[in-house]
C-alpha cells in the first residue's frame, strides 16, 4: 500500500470511466489510488517531458524566425493590403533592424536575435511560422496558450498532462513553472481549475537564489535534521498505534506515508533546484550566473528527475512586449535568452534527453510588421503592436522533425496564410506527442466532459518525425 | 458549453459576404417569415393543435413534417409542400384553408425566398424535447413524503428498510467521546472543549442544542455555503495586486451568510435575499442587502459581461437547483431538458441587472468612519460627473459623425472588431466599432424596397443611378430624394455620405436651434447681470458661469482644454497667441524680453521686466497643477461660490473689453480682484501688472507667498478696449511663482449701462427667439421624424445607455475612467473603519430583452426569448417574468415549495457535511445523468421535513444527528462481515457505518489555534491574511485570494473560488506533510503548548499535553514513548509530533 495521493473513491471510479485508464487498478477494498502514480497514455508517446521556453510579451516573428524581404522593401510605406486590426493603431511598414542568415544543413533562416541557438541547433528545430490566436491582448492570449481558453477557468495543459500521466518522481511536483517574477495573468497560466489542485503547476520565483526559499516549508529552521528524524519516528509509532483498530482505512496509511515522502522531498527538491552541484563548465555554458541561464539549468535538472512539464517564463509581466524601440529591446532580450537556450538543447542532446523532451519556444502571439503609432506622447514610432493574426513558435526534441519550416505568413509577415496552426492545434499536437488523443483526454465537471482543446484542435502531423 | 472564441475564428475564415448573408437571412426570417407563420399557420400547426401531424412552430417540426412528409426542402421552393399549399397550386392542398385568409403574393414570395436561401430557421430548442426526455427523471418528480413506522426515528426507519433488503449489518454505536468529537467538528468545525467532553451519555440532544445555539455554528456552516457561492475577497485579472486586488466589502456577504445560519434563516428566504434583496421591501440600510454578494462576488473575466453572466447563471442553477444550465450556453443541453432558449431567458434576467457604483450602506457610521463617507461621496460625484460628461460627448460625436459611419459601412466589409471590442484600444478619432455594427444591422434590416429611408440603398450600392420618380412613387422621404438629387453621388461612398448628411442635418438643425435658444437665455441674463467672472471667460464661458471649473487656455495654441501640464514647451515668446474659442479673451502671451505684442490689433508694450521665458501650466479657472494653495486671507477661492484665476509666472492675458461691452450693453465698468500668492514656499515672489490699452495702470512688485491679499480695483473708461494682466517671476527663479486672483471680475452698476442699447438688444433677442420657436413649432418632433429618430430614439444605432459609457471610451479615457472608478474601492480599502456596504445588484434601465446567441456567440443574434424560468421546473404554461429584471420572480420560482429540486438539493448538501458523503452523488448536478440515489426515499423525506418546518436548517441538523445512523461507529475492525459489505458496497451507500473524515483546511487551522490557546473568537468584519502570524481569528475570516493563492490553502484542498464548488477534493500529498513538519505556524503552536504544560514531572507534563492536543489522557505505552522522547528532545518537538498525528487530523 504505497498510495500517497488520494481522490475520493467515487471520483476515482468516475474518472476511470470517462477519462484515462489507470495503470494499476487497485483492489476495491484498500483502494487509495495515487493521483500522481505514473500512468500510461493512450498510445506510444514520442516525448515524456516538455520544456516550454515562454518568451512572454510576444516576440516579433519578422525580427526572429520569419524573414520578410518585402517588408524591408516597403519600409516606411503603407502596406498595400492595409493593416489588420490589433490592439492599437499601426502605421507604415517597419523593416526589421536585424540581419537574417541561413543556418545548418537545412538552411533555416534566423535573425541575429537567436544567432547562437540557430547556428548550433538549426537542424533540430522545426519552426512553425503560421501560428495564430484569437485576440491581441496579453492576458487573454497567455491563458489561451496555456489553458486553451482566454477567460474562463480552464486547466492548463501542464495540469492536463500531469492528470493524464501522473509523475515519474513522487518526490517532486509533476509540473513546475519557473519565472523571475510573475507573467501577466499570473497563476491563471498554470492553474488546475476544476482538476484537483495537485495537478496545478508549482510556481517557483527564480529571482530567489536561496534554494530553501523556493519551495514553501521545504525546511524547518528550528529543528535539526536528526531531531526531525527522531520526531518523525515518534510520529510513526503514534500513528501505527492509532491505526491498529482502523486497519481498513487507506487514508490513514496514505497520510503516514506522506510524511516519509515529505522527508525525502526535502532532500530531493532542494537537490534538484541547487545548480551549484553542477560542474563549473556546465554552469558557465548556461550562463547560470544570470537568471535565464539559471532557470534553464534548473529546467534540465527537473526533467532529468522525471518532472513532466517545466515552463520557463522569460520574466516579470511581459518583457518581450516591444511597443517601442524594438531594435534595442529585442536585441537585449535575445542576448538574455539565446545563450541559455542553445546551452539547454546541447546539454539535453548530450545526455540523451532531447529525444524524449519536447522543447517549445515562443510567446503568446507575435508583433505587427507595421509600426505602432504611440498614443498621446511625443515618442517616435519605433516599435510594433501585438499581433495574433500570425506568429512563430518553434519546437525541437521529442518527436519533432528538425530543420523544417511549417506554414507561412503573407509576404509582410502579418497574417498566417498557409498551413495555419491555431493554438488549439498546437495543443492537440503537444498532447499527441505526449501520447494522448486530445479528444479523449477528458474530465467531467459541472455536468459535462471537458478537454484541453474544447471542440477544436487538430494534430499537425507534418511536423512530427 | 462556451465556444465563442473559436467560433469567432471560424467565422473569421468565412468570406465576409457569407457572414453578412447569414446575418441577413436570420433578419429576414425574423422580419418576414416568423410573423407570417405565427399569424397564418401556427393556430393549427403549433403547440395546441397539430393538423395533419404537422408543426410549423419549430425547425424540427417542419423538418419532420406531417402525414404527407417534410413541409420544406431547404433551397428548393418548388419541391416544398409548404409553397404548394400556400400558393394554392393544388386543389387538394390549400393553406390556409379559408380563401379569405389566403396569403398575399408578397408573402408567398417571401416564403419562397426564404426557402431558396436555405430556410434558415433559428427556432431550435423546442418544448418537444423537454416533454419526452426529462419528465420521468426522478429529480423532477414532486417530493413525496414516506410513511414512517410508528415510534421509529424516521431516518433510521428509512435506512433500515434498505439495509434489510441487502441483509447488511450496521456497525455498533460510536464510542461516546468519539461521538462528542464528531458533533463539535460537524457543527462548529472545532475540537470539543473540556466541558463538552464531559457531556453525560444521555445528554447528547442537549449538546446538539447548545452547539446549534453558539455563534461558532454559523462560522462553520457558512463556510460550506461559501464554497457553493464561490466566495472570495479578491478580484481577478491584470494588475490586481496589493490593495488593488481587494474587494473591500466582500466580507459583508460572508458575514451575512454567517448570520443567516446562526439565525436559522429559513432557506427559502435565504434564496430570495441572495438573488433579489433589493426587491423585498427591506429598509435601505438593512444588512440583508449584502446577500446579493452571491451575484457580485464572482470572477471578472477581463470584463467580458457574457462570461460574468454565465458565471451568475452557473452559480445559481448549480447551487440552488442542482442543474447545469450553463451547458446550454451554446446548444441545447446534451443530457438535460434545458434548451438554449432557457439559458438566454435567465441571461436576460442578469443582463437586466447591474452593480451600481454607489453601494448602499448597511451599518452605522462610527466616529472614525466619518471621513470615509465624505471622501466617498466626493469621489462618487466625480465619477458620475465624469461619466455624464463622456456620455454626452460620445453621443453628440456619434450623431455628428453619421456621414462617416455610413461611408464606413458602404466601403468596408464587417470587421470582427465590431462585435468583439473588449480588447481594442481606440483612439479618440476612431469610429466606434459597436456603433458601426449597429448601423450595419439597421441597414440590413431596413434596406428593403418599401422602406421610406433606406428603400433605395441596396440598388444604389450596386448602381448609383438615381431613380427619383420611382422613389417618389414608393414614398421615399423627400429630403433623401432632394439630398441625393442635389449631390448627384457617383460611388457607394458618396451615396452613403449624402445619406449621412441628410440624416444628420435634421438632427443638427434642431440642435442649433436649441443651442441658440440657450444662448439667447444667457444673453438675456447677461444684460441684467452686474458683474462678469473673468475666470469663467478663461474656461470658455460667457462670464456668467457657462465655463467649467478646471478648464484652461493652453499658451502654445490658444485652445481651451481640461488638460494640464508641467513646464510648457514655449515656441514663441512675447507675442500674442489668439484664443478663438472665446470672444472675450483676445489672446495670451509668455513674456521674456521687455517688449511684447499684447493684442490682436498689434498693441505693444515695452516696459516689462525680463524673464526666463519659462512657464508652468496654463491660464486656469482654478489652481494650476503642482503644489499650490488656494486660500487668500483664509478664504478658499477654489470653492464655490468663490472663483479664482491661476496664473503661474510668466504669463500675460488680454481681455477684449469692447466685446464685453457689446454683450453687456455697458459703457463704463471697474476691474476688481484680490491678488494672492498660490505657491507653497515662502521664499517665492512675483510681480503683477495691469495694463489698459498698453498703459500700465497698476502694479504689485515682489509679492510673496503667504502674504496677505492685495485688492485691485481699477476704473475701466468707456473707450478702453484691452485689459491686460501680466505675472512675472520677479527675478529669483520660477519655483512656486503662482499668482492667484480671487474673484477676478468686471463690475458695473445700472448707471454704467446704456439703457437704450440694452432695450434694443433685448428686443432683438426677443424677435430672434420668436422666429426660432416658430421654426421649432413647425418641425415634427425629432422622435416622430423618420430621419430624426434615426439618431435620437433609443433604437438608434448611436444610442446606448449611460452605464455602458465605458465601452465606448478611447484607450486613454478608458484607463483614466477606470482609474477613477477604482478609487472608489481604494478609498474603501484605505479607510479601515468605513461602515459596511453591500455589494448589491439593481435593475438596469433599459431592461435587456434577450435573444439566443447562436452557438454562444454574442455576434450571432438569434430568436428573442422572454425572461422566464426554466421550462423543466415551471408550471405549465410557462409565463414570462413580470417584475423588472425578473430577479425576484426567479428567486420565487427557485424558493417555491413546489419546485422539486431546491429542497432536495439543500438537504443533500446538509447530509453530505454530516456524513462526508452525500445521498446524491453529484450535489450540484441532479440532471439526467445522475441516477436515482439508493436513499431516494430518505432524501425526499428530509426535503419534505425541511419545507414543512418552514425551511429551517437547524431542525434538519437535529433530525439527522439524533439518528442511530449518524451515531454509528466508523470502525469496522477485522470483521469479515463488514469486509464483505465493503466489497458489495464500497462507497457505503447503504449507510451501514460512519465515514472517517480528515480535517479540512479550516478545521485544521482552527484546531491548532484552539489547542494552543491562541484562537480569538471575534465575529464578523474585515478579513486578515492567513499568512499573517498575528491573525488568530477563525479561518473563515481569512482573506480568500483568487490569484496567487497561499500554498497552505492550495495544498489542503480548499475550494477554488473561480467557480461554484459542490464538493472539495480530498488529496493526501507530501506538501501537506511539509506544512505540518516545517511551517512556523505549527512550530509556534507546538511551542505554546509546550510552554503551557508546566507540570514538574515529565509524566504529568505528558498528560497535560495529551489533554490539550487530543483531549484525552495518554495510555501507559504512550507515556513511556513520551518520556523516552523527551529525555533527549525538546518538549516543543514532542508537542509538535502530537499535532501531526492522524488521531488529531481525522474524525472517527
Amino acid at each position: 500500500m504505497n498510495h500517497s495521493y488520494l481522490l475520493t473513491r467515487r471520483e476515482t471510479l468516475q474518472q476511470m470511466g470517462t477519462g484515462i485508464g489507470l495503470l494499476a487498478l487497485p483492489s476495491l477494498v484498500d483502494a487509495a489510488p495515487n493521483p500522481l502514480t505514473p500512468k500510461s497514455p493512450h498510445f506510444r508517446p514520442r516525448a515524456k517531458h516538455i520544456i516550454h521556453i515562454y518568451l512572454n510579451g510576444g516576440p516579433s516573428q519578422v525580427d526572429t524566425w520569419d524573414p520578410k524581404p518585402e517588408l524591408t522593401r516597403m519600409n516606411g510605406k503603407r502596406l498595400p493590403a492595409g493593416n489588420l486590426t490589433t490592439e492599437r493603431e499601426t502605421g507604415v511598414a517597419l523593416a526589421s533592424p536585424f540581419k537574417f542568415r541561413q543556418h545548418g544543413e537545412s538552411g533555416l533562416w534566423c535573425s541575429s536575435v537567436f544567432e547562437k541557438t540557430a547556428s548550433q541547433h538549426a537542424d533540430k528545430i522545426c519552426v512553425i511560422n503560421s501560428m495564430y490566436a484569437n485576440t491581441p491582448n496579453h492576458e487573454q492570449s497567455m491563458r489561451l496558450m496555456n489553458t486553451g481558453d482566454e477567460r474562463l477557468s480552464r486547466p492548463s495543459y501542464g495540469s492536463w498532462l500531469t492528470y493524464g500521466l501522473g509523475s515519474e518522481n513522487q518526490n517532486l511536483p509533476g509540473y513546475v513553472a519557473l519565472c523571475p517574477g510573475l507573467p501577466v495573468a499570473d497563476s491563471s497560466n498554470w492553474r488546475s481549475a476544476f482538476l484537483p489542485g495537485i495537478y496545478q503547476g508549482t510556481y517557483l520565483d527564480t529571482r530567489k537564489t536561496n534554494v530553501n526559499e523556493l519551495i514553501d516549508n521545504i525546511k524547518n529552521s528550528s529543528i535539526s535534521p536528526a531531531d526531525q528524524r527522531r520526531q518523525l519516528d515518534l510520529l510513526a509509532r503514534l500513528n501505527r498505534k492509532h491505526q491498529e483498530k482502523r486497519l481498513d482505512d487507506p487514508h490513514l496509511e496514505a497520510r503516514i506515508q506522506s510524511f516519509e515522502l515529505a522527508y525525502r522531498m526535502q532532500m530531493e527538491a532542494t537537490d534538484a533546484l541547487d545548480i551549484s552541484r553542477e560542474p563549473k563548465h556546465i554552469q558557465e555554458r548556461y550562463g547560470a550566473d544570470k537568471v535565464h541561464g539559471r532557470q534553464m539549468l534548473i529546467a534540465r535538472r527537473l526533467v532529468e528527475r522525471g518532472v513532466r512539464v517545466v515552463q520557463c517564463y522569460h520574466g516579470d509581466v511581459q518583457p518581450w512586449d516591444s511597443h517601442g524601440d524594438i531594435a534595442n529591446a529585442h536585441r537585449n532580450l535575445g542576448n538574455e535568452a539565446d545563450g541559455p537556450i542553445a546551452a539547454l538543447i546541447q546539454d539535453l542532446d548530450q545526455r540523451g534527453l532531447l529525444d524524449e523532451t519536447l522543447i517549445i519556444c515562443g510567446g503568446e502571439f507575435g508583433r505587427t510588421p507595421a509600426v505602432e503609432i504611440p498614443i498621446g506622447s511625443n515618442a517616435k514610432p519605433t516599435g510594433r503592436d501585438h499581433n495574433h493574426h500570425g506568429f512563430t513558435v518553434w519546437l525541437a526534441g521529442g518527436g519533432i522533425r528538425g530543420g523544417t519550416v511549417y506554414g507561412k505568413t503573407d509576404e509582410f509577415g502579418y497574417q498566417a496564410v498557409e498551413d495555419r496552426v491555431h493554438v488549439h492545434d498546437l495543443h492537440a499536437t503537444m498532447l499527441y506527442l505526449m501520447g494522448f488523443d486530445h479528444e479523449k483526454l477528458t474530465y467531467r465537471h459541472a455536468g459535462r466532459d471537458f478537454r484541453l482543446t474544447d471542440v477544436e484542435g487538430r494534430v499537425v502531423h507534418p511536423i512530427i518525425a | 458549453m462556451r465556444i465563442a472564441a473559436p467560433l469567432l475564428l471560424a467565422i473569421c475564415l468565412l468570406p465576409p459576404g457569407l457572414l453578412e448573408a447569414a446575418d441577413q437571412r436570420i433578419e429576414f426570417f425574423e422580419k418576414r417569415i416568423r410573423p407570417l407563420l405565427v399569424h397564418h399557420c401556427q393556430e393549427c400547426h403549433g403547440s395546441d393543435q397539430q393538423e395533419g401531424k404537422l408543426r410549423l412552430d419549430s425547425m424540427a417540426g417542419w423538418k419532420r413534417g406531417g402525414k404527407t412528409g417534410p413541409a420544406i426542402v431547404p433551397g428548393d421552393p418548388s419541391s416544398s409542400l409548404l409553397v404548394k399549399a400556400v400558393s394554392y397550386q393544388d386543389d387538394r392542398l390549400k393553406m390556409p384553408p379559408d380563401k379569405k385568409d389566403q396569403l398575399s403574393r408578397q408573402q408567398v414570395e417571401d416564403i419562397m425566398t426564404w426557402i431558396r436561401q436555405g430556410a434558415i430557421d433559428p427556432r431550435t430548442g423546442t418544448s418537444v424535447a423537454i416533454a419526452t426526455s426529462g419528465m420521468n427523471h426522478w429529480a423532477f418528480q414532486p417530493i413525496r413524503s414516506a410513511r414512517i413506522k410508528k415510534n421509529a426515528h424516521p431516518v433510521d426507519d428509512l435506512i433500515e428498510k434498505q439495509l434489510r433488503k441487502k441483509k447488511f449489518t450496521p456497525t455498533p454505536p460510536a464510542n461516546h467521546q468519539a461521538l462528542i468529537r464528531r458533533m463539535t467538528y460537524d457543527l462548529h468545525g472545532l475540537p470539543p472543549t473540556r466541558d463538552q467532553l464531559a457531556t453525560e451519555p444521555g445528554q447528547l440532544d442537549a449538546l446538539i442544542d447548545s452547539l446549534l445555539a453558539s455563534p461558532r455554528y454559523g462560522e462553520r456552516w457558512a463556510r460550506h455555503w461559501l464554497d457553493v457561492a464561490r466566495y472570495a475577497d479578491a478580484k481577478d485579472g491584470v494588475l490586481m495586486y496589493g490593495d488593488a486586488r481587494i474587494r473591500p466589502f466582500a466580507y459583508t456577504y460572508r458575514d451575512y451568510v454567517i448570520r443567516a445560519f446562526n439565525d436559522d434563516k429559513p432557506f427559502d428566504r435565504f434564496i430570495r435575499e441572495q438573488i433579489a434583496a433589493d426587491k423585498l421591501g427591506l429598509p435601505a440600510d438593512a444588512p440583508e442587502h449584502a446577500a446579493m454578494g452571491l451575484l457580485t462576488l464572482g470572477r471578472m473575466f477581463d470584463r467580458n459581461r457574457h462570461d460574468v453572466i454565465d458565471d451568475q447563471i452557473d452559480t445559481i442553477t448549480r447551487g440552488f437547483l442542482g442543474l447545469t444550465v450553463s451547458c446550454a450556453r451554446c446548444h441545447d443541453h446534451k443530457f438535460d431538458p434545458i434548451p438554449t432558449a432557457d439559458y438566454y431567458s435567465l441571461y436576460g434576467v442578469f443582463a437586466s441587472s447591474i452593480e451600481p457604483y454607489n453601494r448602499p450602506r448597511v451599518g452605522t457610521v462610527s466616529e472614525e468612519g466619518r471621513a470615509y463617507e465624505t471622501e466617498l461621496e466626493a469621489k462618487l460625484t466625480e465619477v458620475f460627473d465624469k461619466r455624464q460628461q463622456h456620455y454626452e460627448f460620445l453621443l453628440q460625436t456619434a450623431r455628428d459623425r453619421t456621414p462617416d459611419y455610413l461611408v464606413q459601412i458602404a466601403s468596408t466589409e464587417p470587421d470582427l472588431s465590431e462585435t468583439a471590442i473588449f480588447f481594442l484600444s481606440l483612439i479618440p478619432e476612431q469610429l466606434r466599432p459597436q456603433i458601426t455594427y449597429r448601423w450595419r444591422q439597421l441597414i440590413a434590416r431596413r434596406a428593403f424596397p418599401d422602406d421610406p429611408v433606406f428603400g433605395p440603398w441596396h440598388d444604389l450600392m450596386k448602381d448609383p443611378t438615381l431613380q427619383v420618380e420611382s422613389w417618389k412613387k414608393r414614398a421615399v422621404d423627400p429630403r433623401i430624394i432632394a439630398g441625393l438629387a442635389e449631390a448627384q453621388p457617383r460611388s457607394p461612398e458618396e451615396i452613403a455620405r449624402v445619406y449621412g448628411q441628410v440624416i444628420r442635418s435634421v438632427w443638427s438643425r434642431e440642435l442649433e436651434i436649441d443651442r441658440e435658444l440657450e444662448a439667447i437665455k444667457t444673453q438675456r441674463s447677461a444684460l441684467s447681470s452686474t458683474y462678469l467672472n473673468l475666470a469663467d471667460l478663461v474656461a470658455g464661458g460667457n462670464g456668467l458661469g457657462t465655463g467649467k471649473r478646471g478648464q484652461a487656455i493652453e499658451p502654445v495654441n490658444g485652445t481651451i482644454t481640461g488638460k494640464s501640464e508641467g513646464f510648457v514647451d514655449i515656441q514663441q515668446h512675447d507675442t500674442l497667441i489668439p484664443v478663438p474659442a472665446s470672444q472675450f479673451v483676445d489672446g495670451v502671451f509668455i513674456p521674456k524680453t521687455s517688449t511684447a505684442i499684447i493684442s490682436t490689433t498689434g498693441l505693444t508694450i515695452t516696459d516689462l521686466p525680463a524673464t526666463s521665458g519659462q512657464t508652468w501650466d496654463y491660464f486656469r479657472f482654478g489652481p494650476s497643477g503642482g503644489f499650490t494653495v488656494n486660500t487668500i486671507d483664509g478664504v478658499d477661492y477654489n470653492q464655490p461660490p468663490q472663483w479664482m484665476l491661476a496664473l503661474h509666472a510668466n504669463k500675460g492675458i488680454t481681455f477684449d473689453l469692447s466685446a464685453i461691452r457689446d454683450t453687456q450693453a455697458i459703457e463704463s465698468a471697474r476691474f476688481k480682484a484680490l491678488l494672492g500668492h498660490g505657491g507653497e514656499k515662502g521664499t517665492s515672489s512675483i510681480d503683477f501688472f495691469v495694463y489698459l490699452d498698453g498703459k500700465r495702470v497698476h502694479q504689485v512688485k515682489g509679492f510673496l507667498a503667504q502674504q496677505p491679499g492685495s485688492l485691485v480695483d481699477l476704473p475701466l473708461s468707456p473707450d478702453a478696449r484691452f485689459l491686460t494682466l501680466v505675472v512675472t517671476e520677479a527675478g529669483q527663479g520660477l519655483s512656486h511663482d503662482q499668482a492667484i486672483l480671487g474673484n477676478p471680475r468686471i463690475t458695473f452698476t445700472s448707471s454704467d449701462k446704456n439703457t437704450s442699447k440694452r432695450t434694443f438688444e433685448l428686443a432683438k433677442l426677443a424677435a430672434r427667439e420668436e422666429s426660432l420657436r416658430a421654426e421649432l413649432g413647425s418641425r415634427k418632433s425629432l422622435l416622430e421624424d423618420p430621419l430624426g429618430s434615426l439618431l435620437l430614439s433609443r433604437e438608434s444605432p448611436v444610442w446606448f445607455p449611460i452605464d455602458k459609457t465605458y465601452n465606448y471610451l478611447s484607450r486613454q479615457d478608458k484607463d483614466a475612467f477606470r482609474g477613477l472608478v477604482n478609487q472608489i474601492d481604494s478609498i474603501s480599502v484605505k479607510h479601515k473603519a468605513a461602515a459596511p456596504r453591500a455589494m448589491v445588484m439593481i435593475d438596469d434601465d433599459p431592461l435587456v430583452d434577450p435573444v439566443i446567441f447562436q452557438r454562444g456567440d454574442p455576434t450571432q443574434r438569434g430568436t428573442p426569448v422572454p425572461r422566464q424560468f426554466l421550462q423543466i421546473a415551471s408550471p405549465v404554461p410557462q409565463a414570462p417574468f413580470a417584475h423588472g429584471s425578473g430577479r425576484l420572480d426567479l428567486a420565487n420560482a427557485i424558493a417555491s415549495k413546489d419546485n422539486p429540486l431546491t429542497a432536495r438539493v439543500w438537504v443533500n448538501r446538509v447530509w453530505m457535511h454530516h456524513f462526508g458523503e452525500p445521498l446524491v452523488e453529484n450535489p450540484s448536478d441532479f440532471g439526467l445523468r445522475t441516477t436515482q440515489p439508493v436513499q431516494h426515499e430518505l432524501l425526499d423525506y428530509l426535503a419534505h421535513v425541511l419545507i414543512r418546518s418552514g425551511w429551517k436548517t437547524k431542525s434538519l441538523h437535529r433530525l439527522i444527528m439524533s439518528s442511530a445512523v449518524y451515531q454509528r461507529s466508523s470502525e469496522t475492525g477485522n470483521n469479515s462481515r463488514y469486509r464483505n459489505q465493503g466489497v458489495q458496497d464500497p462507497t457505503n451507500q447503504y449507510l451501514w457505518r460512519a465515514h472517517r473524515r480528515r480535517l479540512d483546511l479550516e478545521q485544521m487551522r482552527d484546531t491548532f489555534l484552539m489547542v494552543s490557546g491562541q484562537l480569538e473568537n471575534k465575529l464578523y468584519g474585515r478579513p486578515g491574511l492567513i499568512t499573517d502570524m498575528d491573525f488568530n481569528r477563525r479561518t473563515i475570516y481569512t482573506f480568500i485570494e483568487r490569484q496567487n493563492v497561499p500554498s497552505v490553502v492550495k495544498v489542503f484542498d480548499a475550494a477554488n473560488p473561480d467557480t461554484s464548488t459542490a464538493r472539495r477534493v480530498n488529496t493526501t500529498v507530501p506538501q501537506q506533510a511539509l506544512f505540518a513538519m516545517n511551517s512556523t505556524f505549527i512550530s509556534r503552536s507546538a511551542k505554546l503548548i509546550a510552554e503551557q504544560a508546566t507540570a514538574e514531572k515529565p509524566v504529568d507534563r505528558i498528560i497535560q499535553i495529551y489533554q490539550a492536543v487530543l483531549g484525552r489522557a495518554p495510555g501507559a505505552d504512550e507515556i513511556t514513548l513520551g518520556v523516552e522522547f523527551t529525555t533527549t528532545s525538546p518538549w516543543e518537538n514532542y508537542a509538535h509530533a502530537l499535532l501531526m498525528t492522524n488521531e488529531l487530523m481525522f474524525i472517527d
